[in-house]
């Protein structure tokens, strides 16, 4: 599975990237991390990624309408929005245009092994 | 869910298989044996024509004898009687074996064998008569020069058995129309008892299909009573949304009621959410159903993202707003979203009572009874106590800041932060600023908590900082109705005025605490000298004046009863003097006329306490147990109130005597008088 | 003004409380909290993160803390890059996810910014929408950090 990570903060990326050797996650293969929206969806068009992980604070496009966008280029991807925004509005928001789950940061490993294997399932 | 469909039919799958059975039964019993009947009519026939074939036979025989005794010629008769002779062995040949034979019309027709017992003994006995006789007339029918004793041979064969012959004949004949009369019977009933089968089936199904109905409908009729009971007593509004976002037929009677909207089956929901709640609201409720409706999110994710938990919703012109709670639970059918169960339930109360705790909590509101009373407060001394009050505030925000987070340095930190605003409390209570009293009063009440619980937590801090902030903020407010009310005022001697509001304090202070205690006291003041004082320092013993009238008042006066049984005026009476007693040396004393001090109380109370031991206790000199009424944290009354009890009081007293670098004496006698004196020099 | 409630200011806490639990699984401890009031400043450590608010409350956020107490938090994140530019992203991060924890108390009407980030004391810190922020100072192990929080509503 193609896997695109997209955050803001290059230490999320790493946190995100170093799990998936975790053997409990199918094999994933990371085509791409963008630290935007713009990037993302560039990445997105270009590698295909069946699945995503989306920071919704960021610069340039955020990721609720960077989510809109992947979901009408290719609705069967699984996007995963991991943000710290806590409110049931953006939650909701992000779901509606596409996402598939939702992770709350700050996250454990276990959290987000738990939420990457429930958008996958 | 198939073999459900099945269980529920089978009664209706066994009355089908039943009749298709029984039908084909009837029908192939009824080709066959109206085959067999067929067949018994051709043998019946066949027969019948044995009977005669055998008198053919005799008949033609008998002309060939005739015609050959006149030396006719007698072909026709030969052939006759070959005619005849092969009819009748091949028919009987035919009943012996069952053979295709010549039929009543010239055609070959199936002739079966015959089937009876008695059928067969009469075959058996035509044969025997026959065999003999058709070998009797091979030389006739061979070639047409026979002998004449061949012929007489034959013909005296005939003679002798032709009647045995015919009467055989005959009886096969009855007999085979005895197993065809049989046949038929047999047909009749195999028909009749199909008929019986299919007609016994058809009354079963309809018995099971009515009583079935019957049950349905009355489970139906039970289910929907149970239903119709529910949603006519639960007390939330209950009903079911469809995928078009309408309410189902069916819901709960008090919906209209929590609503407070008038509700009917498949009335659109999402125009009606649009009138309550607000545009935001809306939008994510809308958001929120059409997800759940999708099956792309869990249930469980969405569930937790319920927007309209506790949703304002907006009243009529000029009602109140109320809130509302909405859950929606997905309603699967055969594994697909059909439905949403939607509850809805009025929290309006539930919401109002948590906003009347938060506001109780304290909120500036500074009311107009506190404006009022502001307005009656000396202008120099109200922005006395704000200074006051701000340094105070000033001083617990610079110790917040301390590094020290060990337990023993926040006890300290609590203590010292009790002492302030055990002050500002006291302050207030003299100038009646009952906002102040009262936020301090609370203040205080958590910092009580929060030393009991024994471990200051770092969330008690920040809870600390959040009653500073209010703190703050009620200063702000005062301090800017003080300013406006700056340059009104004024006027009159300054001293005159200082002092007046200093013995109206004394005096508000006092008559307040004793009417909370139900206790007589009159105070005397002799204060006259203070005003000679700078005023810091009559500020500074204006404090403590407050706290030591708290005292005496709670624990020197005693009950009016109590004190005319001891032979004391039912009234107290308390002195405040303040003399200079030499240059610049002032002597500044409260005395009651009330219990006194109890050494022994108070050694109770330390035991009690846990602070010593009972023995430490005793050991201790009068002095010493004195001393430890201005501790932090000591105190002898019962029950926590404004006035006193949070063990604050005497220790802001003693610190504040050692800010004027004065000295304190405490003289007392049991039953007599208590006297606090302080010596201070400029 | 007084906009904000104990409740609010215990939403900061409870998000900080979170973080350090989460991400390391040690609490971290309030060491005190204090108002930013008259002489005294809100304080500032080798890194801060910085979140304005928008939409219906105007101010700020921010997470302050010492150099030595993020390169802890990365080693505890198993992050082996430890420079300077990395240690801003995660002050940034910090800020952002409090800010963001943060609206499930104040919704989705507290527009929170991108984060800004600075090392050393910085100007921008100075402006103050409230009388008096509030500070609350952190321990973690024992390593330092600041939460300050200058909200109010438009």
């Amino acid at each position: 599975m193609r896997l695109l990570i997209v955050d803001d903060s290059s230490i999320i990326r790493g946190r995100i990237a170093r799990i998936m050797g975790d053997p409990r996650l199918p094999t994933l293969k990371i085509v791409g991390m963008a630290k935007n929206g713009v990037e993302a969806l560039e990445l997105f068009s270009n590698a295909q990624p069946e699945l995503v992980t989306m920071d919704l604070t960021m610069p340039e496009m955020d990721g609720v309408e960077c989510t809109e966008s992947m979901a009408r280029l290719n609705p069967q991807a699984s996007i995963l929005v991991v943000s710290a925004l806590s409110d049931k509005a953006t939650a909701i928001k992000a779901l509606k245009k596409g996402a598939k789950g939702f992770l709350y940061k700050p996250f454990t490993d276990e959290q987000l092994i738990g939420a990457l294997l429930e958008v996958m399932s | 869910m198939f073999w459900d469909l099945f269980r529920k039919y089978l009664a209706i799958f066994i009355s089908v298989g039943i009749f298709l059975v029984s039908s084909m039964f009837v029908l192939g019993t009824n080709i066959y044996y109206s085959q067999k009947i067929a067949e018994s009519a051709v043998s019946i026939n066949l027969s019948g024509r044995q009977r005669a074939m055998s008198q053919r036979i005799s008949k033609a025989l008998m002309l060939v004898q005739d015609n050959m005794l006149r030396g006719q010629p007698q072909e026709a008769e030969l052939r006759e009687l070959a005619f005849a002779v092969n009819i009748f062995d091949t028919t009987i040949k035919g009943f012996r074996d069952g053979d295709v034979v010549t039929g009543g019309d010239g055609n070959p027709v199936f002739l079966e064998q015959v089937e009876t017992e008695e059928g067969h003994r009469i075959v058996r006995d035509a044969y025997e008569i026959w065999n003999p006789f058709l070998i009797r007339l091979q030389p006739m029918l061979r070639s047409p020069d026979f002998s004449i004793e061949e012929l007489e041979d034959a013909v005296a064969y005939m003679r002798v058995n032709n009647v045995p012959l015919f009467n055989l004949m005959n009886s096969l004949t009855f007999e085979l129309e005895r197993i065809a009369d049989q046949r038929a019977t047999i047909l009749y009933w195999v028909q009749v008892g199909g008929l019986m089968v299919v007609l016994l089936n058809v009354l079963y199904t309809v018995f099971i299909s009515i009583t079935g109905l019957m049950r349905g409908d009355r489970d139906l009729d039970r289910a929907r009573k149970e239903t119709g009971e529910i949603l006519g007593t639960v007390r939330e509004g209950l009903f079911l949304l469809d995928r078009d976002y309408r309410l189902g037929s069916q819901y709960s009677k008090s919906l209209r009621s929590v609503l407070r909207r008038d509700v009917f089956p498949e009335m659109p929901f999402l125009p009606v959410l649009e009138e309550m709640v607000s545009r935001d609201a809306y939008d994510n409720a809308r958001d929120y159903i059409e997800l759940l409706f999708g099956d792309r999110v869990k249930e469980a994710l969405v569930t937790s993202l319920n927007p309209l938990n506790q949703v304002e919703v907006s009243g009529k012109e000029g009602e109140e707003p109320r809130y509302l709670n909405f859950n929606f639970h997905r309603v699967l059918e055969e594994g697909k979203i059909a439905h949403l169960l939607v509850t809805v339930q009025d929290v309006t109360e539930l919401v109002e009572l948590t906003a009347q705790l938060d506001a109780a909590k304290g909120q500036s509101r500074v009311e107009v009874e506190v404006l009022l009373k502001l307005l009656n407060t000396d202008a120099s001394v109200l922005r006395q106590f704000l200074d006051n009050v701000g340094k105070g505030l000033a001083q617990i925000n610079e110790r917040l800041r301390s590094e020290d987070d060990s337990e023993q340095a926040r006890l300290h930190l609590l203590n010292y932060i009790m002492r302030i605003v055990h002050g500002i409390k006291g302050e207030a209570a003299a100038l009646n600023i009952e906002m102040f009293e009262g936020y301090a009063h609370g203040f205080e009440r958590e910092l009580v908590a929060m030393r009991e619980k024994g471990e200051v937590r770092g969330e008690d801090m920040v809870r600390i900082t959040v009653l500073l902030d209010g703190f703050y903020e009620r200063l702000a407010s005062i301090t800017n109705i003080a300013e406006k009310m700056t340059g009104s005022g004024g006027g009159g001697d300054a001293d005159e005025k200082y002092l007046q509001t200093f013995t109206d304090s004394v005096h508000n202070l006092v008559s307040r605490i004793a009417d909370d205690e139900r206790k007589e006291v009159a105070v005397v003041c002799d204060l006259g000298d203070i005003v000679r004082l700078p005023r810091r320092i009559a500020n500074e013993l204006n404090s403590i004046t407050i706290q030591l009238l708290r005292n005496a008042v709670k624990h020197g006066i005693e009950m009016p009863g109590e004190r005319r049984a001891q032979g004391k005026p039912a009234g107290g009476e308390i002195h405040v003097e303040c003399k200079e007693v030499s240059r610049d040396e002032y002597e500044f004393a409260v005395r009651d006329d009330g219990r006194g001090v109890s050494s022994a109380k108070i050694r109770k109370e330390l035991v009690q306490k846990g602070l010593l031991s009972e023995k430490d206790a005793n050991a201790l000199s009068v002095d010493a147990v004195m001393l430890y009424l201005f501790e932090p944290g000591f105190s002898t009354a019962e029950e926590a109130d404004r006035d006193a009890g949070h063990g604050v009081g005497l220790d802001v007293v003693a610190e504040r005597i050692m800010r004027l670098r004065g000295h304190l004496t405490l003289n007392s006698k049991a039953q007599a008088f208590t006297e606090f004196k302080i010596r201070f020099s400029l | 003004m007084a906009d904000i409630t104990e409740q609010e200011i215990e939403v900061f806490v409870g998000a900080v409380n979170r973080y350090f639990a989460q991400i390391t699984g040690e609490k971290a401890k309030i060491r005190s909290s204090f108002l930013a009031e008259g002489e005294i400043r809100p304080p500032t450590y080798d890194f801060t993160g910085l979140i304005s608010l928008s939409g219906r409350y105007r101010g700020s956020i921010y997470f302050s803390a010492t150099k030595i107490m993020l390169m802890r938090l990365l080693l505890a994140m198993q992050e082996p890059r430890q420079t300077d530019a990395h240690l801003l992203d995660a002050v940034g991060e910090i800020a952002n996810t409090l800010a963001g924890n943060a609206r499930e108390h104040f919704g989705e009407g507290m527009g929170i910014s991108v984060p800004i980030t600075f090392q050393g004391p910085s100007e921008q810190l100075s402006t103050a929408v409230r009388e008096r922020p509030y500070v609350i100072m952190i321990k973690w192990k024992q390593y330092e950090a600041a939460v300050i929080v200058d909200i109010a509503k438009k």
